[in-house]
């Protein structure tokens, strides 16, 4: 692909990023947790949720906002999560900084140790998206029984948020920053990381499973199976199930930029069914892989019994290929 | 029977939701209620100094969403978000810093903080004459008598100045200079019926010997 979905994202992420700092410099009511222009909010939906929950009555003054986040959701699905939410740009923006700063030989071994403890916590618990539904339920519930307003204290948009407006108006940066530990030691418990149980994503995800539009198309004749697709996407979906897993997608566009064969292309708008162009003869795998222990919680026990070995073995044809091809 | 059983294992696995990983869900919910009620329990309220306009009976820690707008629109830059402490239920709310700034809503109208709440904690509906964010408190060791209190206060007879032949004096300029030297003993002090505890005169004393208690 000529375009590079990767670099236009990272610039539209430090455009916000800065857009949102240089709106507390300025005086203006535009934060990542709430814009309001003229008489017209928007607040993220957590912390419209949170107030329902502990006043027990909805603010009516914030309905039209929650109404336009809510089109938005269907119209373009979770595309808020990787290109606009201060936390998850903050995150990525910070990678090469870090590097800069600490040399790049000790970040890589850093990041290697945390895979590596990822991997172990992982495995012994394998937590996917059912868990975190299950967590989020118990955080709603804990909102309701004890007044206590957790969602909106360590939601990580918040505290990125407020660091961000506090940098802007007085030069200086929260202790409340470290209360992003919470959000990274549970990201070691997920599969896919923080993005699986985030709860501003689960939120938006109820909705955005309405979202038809904006989804990576396989070319079936052009796909060697290499699954790098499935490597780069932040929450752990191939492209080939993009169209089932709207809810999760967060329309990056990651998996069109790192596909070596060009064959993921987007689709402005996509059925439910049709996940993949091309032949019919590609219907086994994707039957294979469609049962494949993806968002399941399936434990590394059961991987016999399910498509799950199917997943591997392909992966490491795929491979393969790629070895031998430049011979 | 084992058909059924069958039949049912199969459900379940289709569902994704077999009885052990309910067990499993459930704990976790459990743990998720746990943490909001342990969190709950060690939080320790405090005063605050909030910004103007607090809705009557409004209650920051639950009806606040933690935007930080009042923050960004602030022309004083007083206001800021409450930090790491251990009043863990108002980490992120508003609290007025007289370090940093103080509220002008009582010199000039201002209340942008109020204009750009989201939620309706702070209310366009309260009259400002009518709150009092707090009450200042003047140490006398260290006062040098520079009188920029008696400048910056917004109320007039709020600060005052003893005076041995009658009434206190509340206006700077009358009071007699010899009484307004540096080491001279009268000091001026605080009428806490009038004063609102804007933060200003805090702000701006020179030796840092004043302070705002939160009302």
């Amino acid at each position: 692909m000529s375009m590079r979905y990767g670099i236009i994202r990272k610039y539209v992420q430090a455009a916000v990023l800065l857009g949102f700092a240089g709106a507390a410099f300025l005086g203006l009511p535009i934060s990542n947790c709430s814009i309001k222009i003229g008489e017209f909010r928007v607040v993220y939906p957590t912390g419209f949720l949170e107030t329902i929950l502990l006043n027990h009555r909805i603010n009516v003054d914030l309905v039209p906002g929650m109404i336009l986040i809510v089109v938005l959701l269907v119209l373009f699905g979770r595309f808020y999560c990787s290109w606009i939410c201060s936390a998850s740009s903050a995150n990525q923006l910070a990678n090469p900084l870090l590097q800069k700063v600490i040399s790049e030989k000790r970040f890589s071994r850093m990041e290697r140790t945390w895979k590596s403890l990822r991997k172990k916590v992982c495995t012994r618990l394998n937590l996917g998206y059912g868990d975190a539904i299950a967590l989020f339920i118990g955080i709603i519930a804990g909102i309701v029984i004890f007044d206590f307003p957790l969602l909106t204290i360590f939601n990580p948009i918040g505290l990125v948020s407020r660091s961000i407006i506090e940098f802007a108006v007085h030069h200086r940066l929260r202790f409340d920053l470290l209360l992003l530990a919470v959000p990274l030691l549970i990201s070691l418990c997920f599969k896919n990381g923080w993005k699986t149980c985030c709860p501003e994503g689960l939120l938006q995800g109820f909705v955005a499973r309405f979202n038809r539009t904006l989804i990576p198309v396989v070319n079936s004749e052009a796909c060697n199976d290499c699954m790098k697709c499935q490597k780069v996407c932040p929450v752990g979906i191939p492209a080939v199930r993009a169209a089932h897993e709207t809810s999760i997608c967060q329309k990056c566009l990651e998996c069109i930029d790192v596909c070596t064969k060009q064959a993921i292309s987007i689709s402005l708008w996509g059925q439910k069914g049709e996940y993949r162009q091309g032949t019919q003869g590609a219907e086994p795998l994707l039957q294979a892989r469609k049962s494949g222990p993806i968002l399941s919680n399936v434990s590394s026990n059961d991987k016999g019994t399910k498509g799950g070995t199917i997943i591997p073995l392909k992966r490491n044809q795929g491979q393969d290929n790629q070895e031998q091809e430049p011979k | 029977m084992t058909d059924l059983n069958k039949k049912s294992s199969k459900k379940n696995q289709a569902k994704g939701v077999t009885r052990r990983s309910f067990l499993k869900y459930s704990l976790q919910a459990g743990a998720a209620i746990g943490l909001c009620g342990g969190l709950s329990l060690t939080t320790s309220a405090q005063p605050h100094l909030r910004p103007p306009g607090v809705a009557a009976g409004a209650d920051f820690s639950t009806n606040c969403i933690r935007c930080g707008n009042c923050v960004e629109v602030c022309p004083t830059k007083a206001l800021e978000q409450l930090d790491l402490s251990l009043d863990i239920k108002n980490i992120g709310t508003p609290v007025l810093n007289p370090e940093r700034g103080g509220c002008i809503a009582w010199k000039e109208p201002c209340l942008k903080c109020v204009e750009a709440c989201p939620t309706k904690v702070l209310s366009k509906y309260t009259p400002i004459e009518k709150q009092v964010l707090g009450v200042a408190h003047i140490q006398e060791e260290g006062c040098v008598n520079c009188m920029l209190c008696f400048e910056k206060c917004p109320i007039q007879g709020a600060v005052l100045f003893p005076n041995p032949k009658g009434e206190p004096f509340t206006r700077a300029y009358d009071i007699p200079s010899d009484m307004k030297l540096k080491y001279a003993k009268t000091k001026p002090y605080i009428d806490t019926e009038r004063c609102v505890g804007c933060g200003l005169c805090a702000h701006f004393c020179p030796v840092k010997v004043m302070d705002i208690k939160p009302s």
